[in-house]
């Protein structure tokens, strides 16, 4: 593995771009000049000033400033940590049931089976659309809109976790499927061992491969929903922006001219998302040694 | 001029650890009609050598020296335009799978007009025509039907047919077979080889047939190569080789086999394993497994760990080997006879106590059924208007009856989907049986549940026909042989089960300081002995083994089979022994069980079935095993394929193949009947006196 990543270069530069992109998201309270949920910095009489490589703008904002005289970069920052949590939040939570569900339908098959795989064909066939929508119409009357902002990043972990995990639990499946019939699966039955052991024992660490690949696939994904689910106004509050949201914020006023309050965020996602793509098509090379193209 | 000529081919890949020489030094010729065997161990090169006759060898791989003449001509720098006209047209070659040389997506017809019109300029209908003429001299029954079938629609034994046909579509000079019929049952093997032969014998054809089955290679061929690691170690005429083998590792592979041991004896085996081609050891690359390595006075010759050997003419054979060239410069080669293999004598075996009556295991009315019709919405059928449930089975196992007695090896032997690996799986409670029932010591196991069962997992254990899916890949062999022990027993501490495993690592021959290593860096036979081991860390009194060293190669299965005796000796064990192979049955079981389409249809003692088989489908089993011996035994040929197990013909199930079935036998199931000798024979003919 160390040795195919030594040799290829976007694997080592996608790599490079997504640490520095990760530690810059973290440390953001440390490296942004401004705090952008801090109130007492944000100048409304600033707003809207451009980029430092165009006239007219402000020495102490490198990147700009958004309509409500936020500074670009640090929301940026912020906004890209944001993105981030939730991305490998849902990921994580999307791992767990759909790991979870996927071994048990595969491993023990029949109606256990029969009855997960309806769930996940009922479960895709809810857009994240409607997931969000329905958890969020759900939480917002039950607990008022204040709560749902409170815990908005929680809540869109949530709902991409809920509207992805069959992802997780097909490819599972399948590859449980295929390593059931080998025969140490048999061994260890003959040994007595209990069902629960077997899977998560002898089964789950040979399905692993795939389930990495899906993984980075999967984050990618996550991210991009979560653009998504914000740009529609489903997702982060204007007040706590992650990269969706600052792109919807932007789009107002592509018009008028601050083009970059909606471009420079999104050439972050767009990078964010390349990079953990590129790397999850290495990675599956490296695991899948008869995909390799040669 | 012959008509082929190999010359010092040298054939290399290029990995990312350096350059791997494949083959070096590869001399031979083939003249008009001659049929030539190349036999070798997996990873000896011999296919390598098969695939660099027509320069089929894929990147990394390169042909790096050395010349192949056809005709004169020079195969090596020749376009890759002339090559083609060669291929196929007058060098042909037969593929091992013949599930995967047929192109499953056109008709039989199809390939065989592509193939002819690739080559010369004719119609399509006098292609197929040819074709047609081709595919009834393979005798396939009904050949114009076939030319309109799919792949798929036609068995393994006819596909290979199929694939001969197209072999000899063009009228090649020279058909190069890679194990033609390593993929096929026995009875169908022998028909492949026998029919093979003929076509060669006719046509004036020459074959160079490449396989690791000694049996095979001395029945049709008449000169032979032995490789290892990529060289040529031994070659001549084949039945020189055979009868009077120079080479040590010769010698090894001959004695290795079991019909050349006692029954009940230990094996000849060779120690160690093949090096991997990227890790030759220095000097002849045989010697850290050669058993002649010291000279006459006790010391080790310097030249064997030094120095490559070079052919000495020994005979009509020659032979690369330092101490056969130092034999016969001592002049003291005596016959051809100097160093036949100074097989260790052994003890034999304490003869099993063959009337200890108490059985062990009790198998009855056993039947197990697999739906084909998968879940319950699938089976729903409209028929005549009306919505009815349609299910559709096979039938693996259809009533077997067995009995195993305690300390002794019951083989269970048949073809492939006879249902003997079933019976194995359903003993071991893998899978419940649709009827019947099994007594372990005289408890019904086969009802019981998983938690119930526990008790008896401590006392009988599986070991599996795969080593390479056997043990898990993501653990170590420390993990995978402490397992078992954590159950069984449950109280025992970490030092116990630390101790416990380090001494069945020890008696099945691993060095117990491997165990923190990985099933995949250890060889083929290494696993086999670690599933053994684990298999053996509970103290189990009954093992069945499933195929246990069908996937091995010859050197290394006489290993395994060693193991597995000395395991009976020293444990005590009963074995239910399940293989393919009749010769290690000989050597090996207490009594044999035959098997065909999920019945029973023998069971007698090893000895008694062996010198007298009874049933017509035994008899024919043992006539189809290829042997070394020169004389052919008259092979007993049965007509058609196995039925599928699907819809099973009334009456005796094999009564479609059998040479003597009556009326009888269409209709009433033939039932296991004693004969005087204590041999239980299923047959109306055996039961009639007409056979």
């Amino acid at each position: 593995m160390w040795y195919s990543f030594k040799r290829d270069r976007t694997a080592q530069l996608c790599l490079a771009v997504f640490i520095c992109l990760v530690i810059a998201a973290f440390s953001a309270p440390l490296l942004a000049p401004t705090d952008p949920y801090d109130l007492a910095q944000i100048d409304i009489l600033a707003s809207e000033l451009p980029p430092f490589w165009i006239d007219g703008a402000d020495e102490m904002y490198t990147l700009g400033t958004d309509a409500q005289g936020r500074d670009l970069l640090s929301i940026i920052l912020y906004g890209t940590r944001v993105s981030l949590l939730i991305g490998f939040g849902a990921v994580a939570l999307q791992a767990l049931l759909g790991v979870t569900f996927g071994l048990m339908a595969g491993y023990l098959g029949g109606r256990v089976d029969a009855f997960l795989m309806r769930l996940a064909d009922i479960q895709l066939s809810f857009s994240t659309l409607m997931v969000a929508i329905v958890v969020g119409a759900v939480v917002k009357a039950t607990m008022g809109s204040a709560f749902y902002s409170q815990y908005a990043v929680l809540m869109l972990i949530l709902i991409i976790g809920l509207a992805e995990w069959p992802q997780y639990a097909r490819t599972v499946r399948a590859s449980v499927l295929a390593e059931k019939n080998k025969e140490y699966v048999d061994a260890a039955r003959v040994m007595g061992l209990r069902s629960r052991r077997i899977m998560f024992r002898h089964v789950l660490p040979n399905t692993l491969s795939p389930i990495f690949v899906i993984s980075t696939v999967q984050i990618a994904n996550a991210i991009i929903s979560e653009a998504a689910l914000s740009f529609l106004g489903l997702g982060m509050p204007e007040t706590h922006p992650s990269l969706g949201s600052l792109i919807k914020a932007g789009f107002d006023y592509i018009q008028s001219g601050s083009w970059w309050i909606t471009l420079i965020p999104g050439a972050v996602l767009v990078v964010l998302v390349l990079s953990i793509n590129l790397l999850g098509d290495w990675l599956r090379d490296v695991m899948n040694p008869r995909l390799y193209k040669g | 001029m012959a008509l082929l000529e190999v010359s010092h081919l040298d054939v290399r890949f290029a990995l990312r650890q350096g350059e791997v020489r494949a083959l070096r030094d590869v001399n031979f010729t083939l003249e008009r009609g001659e049929r030539l065997g190349i036999v070798g161990e997996s990873g000896a090169g011999k296919s390598v050598a098969a695939f660099s006759l027509l320069n089929l060898i894929a990147k990394p791989g390169f042909i790096a020296g050395g010349s192949i003449k056809f005709e004169g001509k020079e195969l090596n720098s020749m376009s890759e335009r002339g090559l083609r006209k060669v291929r196929g047209n007058r060098i042909s070659m037969i593929f091992q799978d013949p599930m995967m040389t047929l192109n499953p997506v056109l008709s039989i017809g199809e390939q065989m007009v592509e193939c002819l019109k690739a080559h010369r300029r004719i119609s399509t209908k006098e292609a197929r025509a040819i074709a047609l003429d081709k595919l009834r001299q393979v005798q396939i029954p009904s050949p114009e039907k076939r030319l309109d079938q799919y792949p798929h629609e036609l068995s393994g034994g006819m596909r290979q047919r199929i694939i001969i046909a197209i072999a000899l579509l063009l009228d090649p000079d020279i058909i190069i077979a890679d194990e033609p019929t390593t993929a096929l049952d026995v009875t169908i093997q022998a028909e492949i080889m026998a029919l093979l032969l003929e076509l060669c014998e006719q046509h004036n054809v020459g074959l160079i047939l490449i396989t690791h089955d000694l049996g095979v290679v001395s029945q049709v061929t008449q000169r032979m190569l032995v490789m290892y690691a990529g060289r040529v170690i031994e070659q001549g005429p084949t039945r020189e080789i055979i009868n009077d083998p120079q080479h040590p590792y010769t010698q090894g592979l001959i004695n290795a086999l079991p019909q050349m041991a006692t029954p009940g004896e230990k094996l000849n085996q060779i120690r160690g394993s093949m090096p991997s081609l990227s890790n030759l050891p220095s000097g002849c690359a045989f010697h850290p497994r050669c058993d002649f390595i010291n000279r006459a006075d006790g010391q080790p010759r310097p030249a064997c760990t030094q120095q490559v050997p070079d052919f000495v003419e020994s005979g009509n054979c020659r032979v690369a080997c330092h101490m056969v060239a130092e034999m016969l410069e001592d002049r003291r080669l005596e016959g051809g006879e100097p160093m036949s293999a100074q097989a260790e004598t052994i003890p034999t075996m304490p003869t099993q106590n063959e009337e200890s009556s108490e059985s062990l295991l009790q198998i009855r009315g056993l039947k197990k059924r697999f739906s084909l019709s998968g879940d319950f919405l699938e089976q729903l059928r409209f028929k005549g208007g009306k919505l009815v449930r349609h299910q559709e089975y096979v039938h693996a196992i259809n009533g077997v009856n067995l009995d195993i007695k305690r300390g002794e090896a019951l083989c269970v032997v048949g073809e492939s989907g006879c249902g003997k690996s079933t019976v194995a799986r359903t003993v071991m409670g893998l899978i419940s049986p649709s009827e019947g029932e099994i007594r372990y010591d005289g408890q019904r196991i086969d009802d019981l549940s998983s938690k119930q069962l526990l008790p008896y997992r401590k006392r009988m254990q599986m070991i599996f026909q795969n080593p390479y899916a056997s043990l898990n890949p993501r653990m170590t062999i420390q993990q995978t042989l402490e397992e078992p022990l954590r159950l069984h027993p449950p109280d025992w501490n970490r030092q116990q089960i630390l101790d416990k495993v380090e001494e069945v690592m020890r008696s099945v021959g691993i060095d117990p300081d491997w165990g923190k290593r990985f099933g995949h860096e250890f060889s083929g036979g290494q696993r086999q002995r670690i599933a053994i081991a684990r298999a053996l860390a509970v103290d189990p009194e009954f093992i069945v083994a499933d195929e246990p060293i069908s996937a091995l190669d010859v050197s290394i299965q006489a290993q395994v089979l060693n193991l597995l005796m000395d395991a009976q000796r020293d444990r005590n064990l009963t074995y239910l022994f399940i293989t393919h192979d009749l010769a290690v049955v000989e050597h090996f079981g207490t009594r044999v069980a035959v098997m065909y389409l999920g019945t029973v249809c023998e069971i007698a003692t090893t000895a008694t079935l062996f010198a007298k088989p009874r049933h017509p489908y035994t008899q024919a089993l043992l006539s189809a095993i290829p042997r070394l011996e020169d004389d052919r035994p008259q092979h007993i040929r049965l007509s058609g394929e196995v039925p599928t197990p699907v819809n099973l013909p009334s009456g005796c199930v094999f009564h479609g193949r059998c040479p003597h079935a009556n009326a009888r036998c269409k209709q009433e199931i033939p039932a296991l009947r004693t004969q005087d000798d204590g041999t239980r024979v299923a047959c109306h003919a055996v039961e009639e006196g007409r056979l």
